[in-house]
């Protein structure tokens, strides 16, 4: 079957579509380079052919895949500030109460001593810090201890929340996920067991963007773009050539 | 008619067939496990050329026409060849990104039925099976969908899969085609589908955390465009010239 000069310009437009969308998702991934517990993600590109006919019709970005490797740990001054070391989220409870799942455990005490992320919504855990609390400390099993009146005790615990395929979470901005059909049921249970990972006190989880990869991949998508235009001008060169046969 | 303008004009269409391939190549450069598609040119029928002489040849008689040669009628590509040569291995590091060193295919299920594919950009679904970037089932030695355990999996060079205590939960099959040129028919996202089944044995060594990129080669393919696109403007010409020769003759003749 003979191609026409629209399919072999159209191929070119995917391949220069595909390749814009990659460049979003990089520079995404590159203004996220200092937010906490921040996860890098990837365009997967994949070959595009006519559904019945099987004609070829170039490329498109089927979907993003975010890379879930742990991010570097670094120290921080308040005992709010809680950082993941393996698998798992902390739960927050949306304005309309449902809830949402996130890494970044950059929480704070609120007026009415309640565990906040930075956008005020309120850590779900089980317990509630008293008043006159004079220091906290959380252990990497959850545990939340207060001293009160020079004495510590413990006052509940936070704990962690899974996915069958983290990867199907959806992300809803502000660092927060939800769950979906391909995530599977949240299921929640104590921090350092379960396959879930510790809870540390007093520390922040850095953003995984590898700068070096997404700068090499921007590079490698500018190129890509780069072709398919060219591509595409000579496929116009040769359109031009055609309808300049009859002077 | 005039057969020089037919031989060029096919030549301007084999052109642009050669160009569509090439965008489709070019456009897929960053797809991993691409297969590029290759399109040879093939020499078209040839016509004997004759011309008519009343010469008379001793034992022969009258030689009627005289046959110097044959004339070519032009070029056609010959059928799309899938390139199955060997793509370059990245490391991407992520835990179900899977390479093949050799001539094996992954064995995918789709709702058409079995696909093959070079793609190894695997997940997990809810249900803990393992699928590819598309969400189709990847298919184990027994052709049964692949289950994999809760935790991180290590997958050795043969496709087995072991949990994190170390056993093996499952191995990953690796299709082998005796005559893939022949038996695989592109099929759309990255399979083929096959009219034969797989009988060939040692499809090469499964490399856990890589991904096997298009086997596609960007200066290959620039230099594949220029040499279309200047062919494409020769044979453009030349029909000009045959354009020129023709109006030449039908203007000026009468005038003698």
């Amino acid at each position: 079957m003979l191609p026409s000069f629209t399919d072999i310009l159209n191929i070119s437009r995917t391949g220069m579509l595909s390749r814009t969308q990659n460049m979003d998702i990089i520079s995404n991934n590159l203004a996220n380079v200092n937010t906490p517990a921040f996860k890098q993600t990837r365009g997967n590109f994949q070959e595009l052919l006519e559904n019945t006919s099987k004609k070829v019709k170039g490329t498109l970005l089927s979907n993003t895949q975010r890379d879930l490797k742990q991010g570097d740990l670094e120290a921080s001054d308040s005992p709010y500030h809680l950082a993941i070391y393996g698998e798992g989220y902390f739960s927050v409870t949306l304005p309309d109460n449902t809830k949402a799942y996130t890494r970044d455990g950059l929480f704070q005490l609120d007026a009415q001593r309640n565990i906040v992320n930075a956008d005020g919504y309120r850590l779900v855990w089980n317990g509630s810090i008293p008043e006159n609390t004079q220091a906290v400390q959380i252990n990497e099993q959850g545990v939340v201890s207060v001293m009160v009146n020079n004495k510590w005790r413990d006052v509940g615990r936070i704990q962690l929340t899974n996915f069958t395929n983290p990867l199907g979470l959806i992300a809803v901005g502000d660092n927060l996920f939800i769950e979906s059909e391909a995530s599977g049921t949240p299921q929640t249970n104590n921090a350092d067991s379960n396959g879930l990972g510790k809870i540390i006190s007093h520390s922040r989880e850095t953003s995984n963007v590898n700068w070096a990869d997404q700068v090499t991949q921007m590079m490698i998508t500018q190129r890509g773009f780069q072709l398919s235009l060219r591509t595409f001008q000579q496929t116009d060169t040769m359109l031009g050539l055609a309808l300049a046969m009859r002077r | 008619m005039i057969k020089g303008l037919y031989a060029t004009a096919s030549a301007m269409v084999a052109g642009m067939k050669r160009q569509n391939a090439l965008a489709h190549n070019i456009a897929n450069l960053e797809t991993p496990g691409f297969r590029q598609i290759l399109l040879a040119m093939d020499d078209w029928y040839v016509t004997p050329v004759t011309h008519a002489t009343n010469e008379i040849q001793p034992g022969v008689g009258v030689n009627h026409y005289y046959k110097p040669g044959y004339l070519g009628l032009g070029t056609q590509t010959s059928p799309e060849i899938i390139d199955f040569s060997q793509g370059d291995v990245k490391v991407t590091n992520e835990e179900l990104d899977f390479a093949i060193n050799g001539s094996g295919f992954f064995r995918l299920q789709t709702p058409d039925g079995v696909r093959y594919s070079r793609d190894g950009r695997f997940r997990r679904d809810a249900n803990n099976t393992l699928v590819n970037v598309d969400g189709f089932k990847v298919l184990d030695v027994n052709g049964n969908a692949i289950t994999l355990p809760q935790g991180h999996v290590r997958v050795n060079e043969q496709g087995r899969i072991f949990n994190q205590a170390g056993n093996q939960v499952a191995q990953i099959n690796l299709a082998v085609f005796e005559d893939p040129q022949n038996q695989l028919e592109r099929d759309g996202l990255n399979t083929f589908k096959a009219s034969a089944e797989p009988t060939g044995t040692d499809g090469g060594s499964i490399q856990q955390g890589s991904l096997e990129m298009a086997n596609a080669n960007v200066q290959q393919l620039m230099t594949q465009m220029v040499i279309v696109n200047r062919a494409y403007e020769a044979a453009q010409k030349v029909v000009q010239m045959q354009d020129d020769i023709v109006g030449k003759l039908i203007n000026n003749l009468n005038r003698l």
